[in-house]
């Protein structure tokens, strides 16, 4: 006889197999951060800080943290060494939330040293705090905040566009080329013979083209509106996603691929059928209606 | 989420609630356009624009932008110009943390050190010279064309 009143044991499966297919790929982003001289105690000990007006760098900068850290060799090597046996933990253990809350806190720590110090913030990381939080609950609460994140990853995209729609940047005439050749201009210069070369001086004497571009992403985050009302279209998101991130790559040369994490949302997403189930489920869970098989 | 959109109605960012407005600013054509060149040793050339995977290279070029922003403004952090003129006279709430909030003397005095030192895992090369030179360019027939440049930063052993 099986007891499946107990909302916690709901989604189990499911929960285990996102959490290592997630922390697998964050491993896999840790080791791109290693490779890319990045990792905290690569930075030898950074000095410029850039808080601007965001009130977490504020605090973070008022509290020292990031000075002590990073300005110590051994506390950034013990820091890097845990943050990658945080995730490889994970991986072994799915079902320990300690070590994904511990993870947490560690890369959130990462993040602000990377962003504060590298003296632009850069949003492109936060897609691994974001895509960590479904697993810091079980059960109908795991599902839910998962449901929320795949919400939070329609939104962002969609913010994109309305930042755009608003401030009437797309009706710009030069909006593409002069993102072109702000970011461009420097690898132009030292490579001139860049493999891409003719490509952009193409688009540098055909200005037209680059707008249409240009106003091309700016449609295509749109459309992820579409993903507020239904998911049938959600596959087609996710294709939508990696080319706006190459677009971004080609036309600014900005690194967006971190942020497809959060793409793992539009892949698995639960039905509505099963939500309405596991709501079913739990509220009879806390009347104490047991279902028994 | 609804931190979020608040945040973005306000349109206010407190980390990690971003406003995701990135490249929605209508852009204004410059005067001229900057490009960096690093010289190792007076005799290598470091390829800030390519070579490096994007991470390395944000880290290589963004703390110089910034660098050059601050030399740029007498030395003095622009966010603090920005928070004066925001501000006006509550300012003065914030003015005695100045120093731990933003970039003073000793943190801009420390950057070429920290620079060398950086570059120097990155690219495993010891350096003994390190030269920072900020050339101005402009675009003309499929050229980039250089009109001036000047030493921004230079560290000697």
């Amino acid at each position: 006889m099986e007891t499946i009143g107990n909302s916690n044991n709901l989604f189990n499966r499911e929960r285990k197999f996102l959490c290592r297919l997630v922390y697998s790929t964050v491993f896999l982003l840790l080791i791109y951060d290693l490779i890319s001289s990045t990792a905290l105690y690569q930075l030898h000990s950074p000095v410029l800080i850039y808080p601007y007006v965001d009130i977490t760098y504020i605090l973070f900068n008022l509290s020292h943290a990031g000075d002590i850290v990073t300005g110590s060799l051994i506390l950034s090597y013990c820091f890097s060494i845990f943050l990658f046996l945080s995730c490889i933990t994970i991986i072994i253990y799915p079902d320990k939330r300690f070590f994904i809350f511990s993870f947490l806190i560690l890369y959130f720590f990462y993040f602000l040293v990377y962003n504060g110090y590298g003296a632009h913030h850069i949003h492109s990381k936060v897609g691994i705090l974001f895509i960590s939080v479904p697993f810091l609950f079980i059960g109908n609460n795991f599902m839910f905040t998962w449901e929320a994140v795949r919400y939070y990853t329609l939104f962002l995209y969609a913010d994109f566009f309305f930042w755009k729609l608003f401030r009437l940047s797309w009706l710009n005439n030069k909006q593409g080329i002069l993102i072109m050749k702000q970011n461009l201009i420097p690898l132009l210069y030292q490579h001139p013979d860049n493999n891409f070369s003719n490509l952009y001086y193409f688009f540098f004497n055909h200005y037209f083209y680059a707008d249409i571009l240009y106003r091309t992403g700016f449609l295509l985050e749109g459309i992820f509106l579409i993903g507020f009302f239904t998911k049938r279209f959600d596959k087609f998101l996710v294709i939508i996603s990696l080319l706006l991130a190459i677009g971004f790559l080609f036309m600014a040369d900005a690194f967006a691929f971190e942020l497809l994490i959060l793409d793992v949302t539009l892949i698995y997403s639960f039905r509505t059928e099963e939500l309405i189930n596991s709501f079913v489920y739990s509220s009879r869970a806390k009347t104490g209606k047991a279902l028994i098989k | 989420m609804l931190i979020t959109i608040i945040c973005n109605l306000l349109g206010y960012e407190a980390t990690p609630f971003f406003v995701w407005g990135m490249y929605s600013e209508k852009e204004i054509a410059p005067d001229a356009y900057e490009v960096q060149e690093i010289i190792i040793n007076d005799s290598i050339r470091l390829d800030n624009t390519s070579g490096y995977t994007p991470s390395t290279r944000f880290y290589i070029n963004s703390p110089l932008w910034y660098f050059i922003a601050l030399k740029n403004n007498d030395n003095i952090d622009p966010t603090i110009n920005f928070l004066r003129s925001k501000l006006k006279h509550n300012y003065s709430f914030i003015k005695p943390y100045e120093h731990v909030l933003f970039n003073d003397s000793s943190r801009i005095n420390a950057f070429m050190p920290w620079y060398k030192n950086y570059l120097e895992g990155i690219a495993g090369i010891k350096i003994d010279h390190l030269k920072i030179i900020n050339i101005k360019v402009h675009y003309s027939d499929q050229k980039i064309i250089a009109d001036s440049n000047f030493i921004i930063g230079e560290w000697k052993q």
